[in-house]
């Protein structure tokens, strides 16, 4: 896990622009619901983009594009939610929300998961809760793992990860993290590729979590 | 602490309460679990998870030479091109205030053509390009009541709006989400008023970007440009990952300082 509890410059720039898969927007988007400055870098960044925008070369349109767009402008917004928040978390997006109400199953003693998307490839995006003082088997990753505390908090290494924080490890990190004793954990995952169980307990806890 | 200063940004930037406690029964009337989740639960794992994959955005991939050039060639306006930007916030507060459909005929001209060029070259047909730049510009019709132009300047705005319905279509490829659903619209958090007094103004965002060195620039200009996470385009520049990462770092760290020093 990298130290600092906030997404790398380079993951910031790919949300700003664009190019995180659905499920690590997520992610990193409720970060930015907790974390005021990196908010502010993906503003300064979101700029950049629309100077470069304004500096693109146009491209042809159709030649009745813009009578169609006067033709559509009554037409109602659709619904818009944007960012939803429940009494104990730190705000997520409505799917989020959604994934722990409607899909949450219990995996092992003190331990739900509830998938929030799945893909592109091996990424899954989900919700993990642990239970006061339990530690996540030990496990490596075969790809990346995003990783923001929505409450509770947990240890690795190290390091603590409280409530909004964000943690990243690639694929050749070994780690059990802990929670802390004073609550559970919940947290949003978007992780490639499965966990790989590096001990007896991971390999039992490993087919029921199923992610 | 933080959560109260989020709500308060959240609500400034929609207008209106799009909280729901998950814990409390809705007392809204609005239905916060959407469309989706009323089927039962198999049907939303079908819905979210069964879907074939759909490619219609993308052709195939551009070669790294291509990506260079079209870094290379990108024109830098000048800063006089720039002052006229102001004119394009003052569209957009016409459209809120009035529903002035002059402005929004100018807007329409400047920038859909603006947008159609993004999106393909983010890898869109010119179709689907078109289409979604019509979207686009639609989002700001209606949308251009949230707009605040002391907080983004319209390129950044309209920007997002581009960069966001592009996702959503292509999150919509890759697993279909009927079209009405609302959950279909992205969240995405933006930057408190006091941190961010500057990026308003284009002028001295290009004036930030002008300081950039020509590695840094190049990094950046590709990640908007080339629909491609930094690790892919450290891949195609033949540069070492770590390389990227720290043009990246150094660029935010210029533009940080650049953009609070003005304050
Ligand atoms: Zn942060």
């Amino acid at each position: 896990m990298t130290s600092s509890h906030h997404p790398s410059t380079a993951v910031l720039v790919d949300y700003a622009a664009g190019t995180l898969a659905i499920g690590q927007v997520f992610v990193v988007a409720a970060h930015l619901g907790a974390c005021p400055s990196c908010r502010a870098d993906v503003e300064r960044i979101e700029a950049v983009g629309g100077v470069f925008l304004n500096d693109l070369p146009p491209e042809k349109l159709a030649p009745d594009a813009l009578s169609r767009a006067l033709a559509q402008i009554e037409r109602p917004a659709p619904a818009s939610t944007v960012m939803q928040a429940r009494a104990d978390w730190i705000t997520v997006p409505r799917d989020v929300l959604e994934a722990a109400r409607r899909r949450r199953r219990w995996a092992a003693p003190g331990v739900w998961v509830a998938p929030v998307t799945k893909g592109p490839g091996d990424l899954r995006t989900y919700l993990l809760r642990v239970a006061p003082g339990m530690s996540v088997p030990r496990h490596t990753h075969r790809g990346s793992e995003m990783v923001c505390v929505l409450k509770g908090a947990f240890v690795d290494g190290a390091h603590t990860y409280a409530r909004g924080d964000f943690a990243y490890s690639d694929g050749d990190v070994e780690h059990c993290p802990v929670v802390t004793r004073d609550g559970e954990c919940v947290c949003l995952v978007a992780a490639q590729g499965a966990l790989i169980p590096r001990d007896w307990v991971g390999r039992v806890f490993q087919p029921f979590v199923g992610i | 602490m933080t959560f109260r200063c989020f709500e308060t940004w959240i609500s400034h930037l929609t207008r209106r309460s799009v909280y729901v406690d998950a814990t409390l029964p809705d007392q809204s009337g609005y239905d916060p679990v959407g469309r989706v989740i009323r089927r039962d639960l198999g049907d939303v794992e079908k819905v979210m998870y069964g879907a074939p994959q759909i490619k219609s955005l993308r052709p195939p991939p551009r070669s790294a030479a291509f990506l260079r050039r079209d870094a290379r060639v990108m024109p830098r306006r000048t800063e006089a091109a720039a002052r006229g930007a102001a004119v394009y916030s003052d569209m957009i507060v016409a459209i809120a205030q009035r529903g002035d459909r002059d402005a929004f005929a100018s807007l329409f001209s400047h920038f859909a053509p603006r947008v159609k060029s993004y999106l393909m070259r983010m890898g869109a047909v010119s179709e689907a390009a078109e289409e979604l730049a019509q979207e686009t510009l639609l989002t700001v019709w209606r949308k251009a009541s949230v707009f605040d132009p002391s907080r983004a300047a319209a390129s950044t705005w309209i920007f997002t709006i581009a960069r966001n319905l592009r996702i959503d279509l292509a999150r919509k490829d890759n697993r279909p989400i009927p079209a009405e659903d609302p959950s279909v619209e992205r969240p995405l958090p933006a930057a408190p008023e006091a941190l961010l007094a500057v990026a308003q103004d284009e002028v001295l965002i290009r004036r930030a970007i002008a300081t950039l060195s020509d590695d840094q620039a190049q990094v950046i200009r590709l990640a908007f440009f080339s629909d491609k996470p930094h690790a892919e385009i450290a891949e195609d520049l033949g540069l070492p990952l770590g390389t990227v990462k720290s043009r990246l770092r150094l660029a935010m760290a210029r533009l940080r300082v650049r953009l609070e020093s003005l304050q």
